[in-house]
């Protein structure tokens, strides 16, 4: 945790670069401190970034849950945006220190086939929801 | 308490919860700094809360507020970061490097003797070739090695 942090306070505003941090000096950077490997290189800036494409993930998630035609949608998109946004949320804040680390990924970023497999079938099925809601609008 | 009263709550809890919010950002001391995000975003989300309330359809209430909650979160994370590598970055770097540097300074020094002793089965292979075995060792791939886990 420590070498994190001191890896995140190196990374400044605009970071230190692509390919150009450290990666003896971050632990498991490909995977549980994906977020303090970016931070380091893109900085302050390309961390925000992050954050904000999870805000953005949110907001249509929810939105497309409140377009739901019945309650099994609503409650499938619900759950669907929920699991993903609340992966990056705790990830994210566990490695900046703001609560205790858990060894999770970073839904769609950090390195593992089967997290990544499983996050685009649920933005699959979101998708399928979403999709359902415009075909029924045309009709 | 009247709507209109509400709205003149929540925006001055909003001023607030900016003023709070920025001063922490200033504070040296992790836990006060804690204690003033918490209170800084409790104090900002009355205005979205009350928002919520007045204006969003009574269908859409629960997921206006989840929504509220994961913004709120996101924005937390955002503040720390802006603490860790902006107004505090200077402070942190140095507490690491101090925690840092024992451990740092027991690493032996790279590309010295040979650590016959300390290296492991599996990197060493025995060559019969002559009159005496020589022990031959590949270099480890990670500099770090497991250890900087």
């Amino acid at each position: 945790m420590v070498q994190a942090l001191y890896a995140l306070a190196s990374g400044g505003v605009t970071g230190a670069g692509l390919g150009s941090g450290d990666p003896t000096m971050v632990p498991e950077s490909h995977t549980d401190f994906m977020f303090t490997s970016i931070g380091e290189e893109l900085g302050f800036v390309g961390a925000l970034a992050l954050l904000l494409c999870y805000v953005l993930f949110a907001l249509r998630g929810y939105q497309i849950a409140q377009r739901a035609r019945d309650g099994f949608q609503q409650l499938l998109a619900v759950g669907l945006t929920t699991a993903v946004v609340a992966q990056a949320l705790i990830i994210t804040a566990g490695t900046t220190n703001l609560i205790p680390l858990t060894g999770i990924t970073l839904p769609f970023v950090s390195y593992g086939g089967s997290s990544t497999l499983i996050n685009f079938a649920m933005v699959g099925m979101l998708l399928r929801i979403s999709a359902t809601q415009k075909s029924a609008r045309v009709l | 308490m009247t709507p209109r009263h509400r709205s003149i709550v929540a925006w001055i809890g909003a001023a607030l919860g900016l003023a709070f919010l920025g001063y922490g950002l200033l504070v040296a001391d992790t836990a006060q700094w804690r204690l003033h995000l918490l209170a800084g975003l409790w104090l900002l989300s009355l205005l979205p809360r009350t928002a919520i309330g007045q204006r969003a359809p009574l269908a859409a209430h629960g997921l206006s507020r989840l929504a509220l909650v994961f913004g709120l979160g996101f924005l937390a994370v955002a503040l720390q970061l802006a603490r860790e590598q902006i107004s505090q970055a200077s402070a942190i770097h140095e507490r690491a490097a101090a925690l840092l540097q024992p451990a740092t300074a027991q690493r032996p020094p790279s590309g010295g003797a040979p650590r016959s002793a300390s290296l492991s089965s599996s990197c060493c292979s025995t060559e019969s070739s002559g009159t005496a075995p020589r022990l031959r060792c590949r270099p480890s791939t990670s500099p770090a090695g497991p250890a900087a886990r």
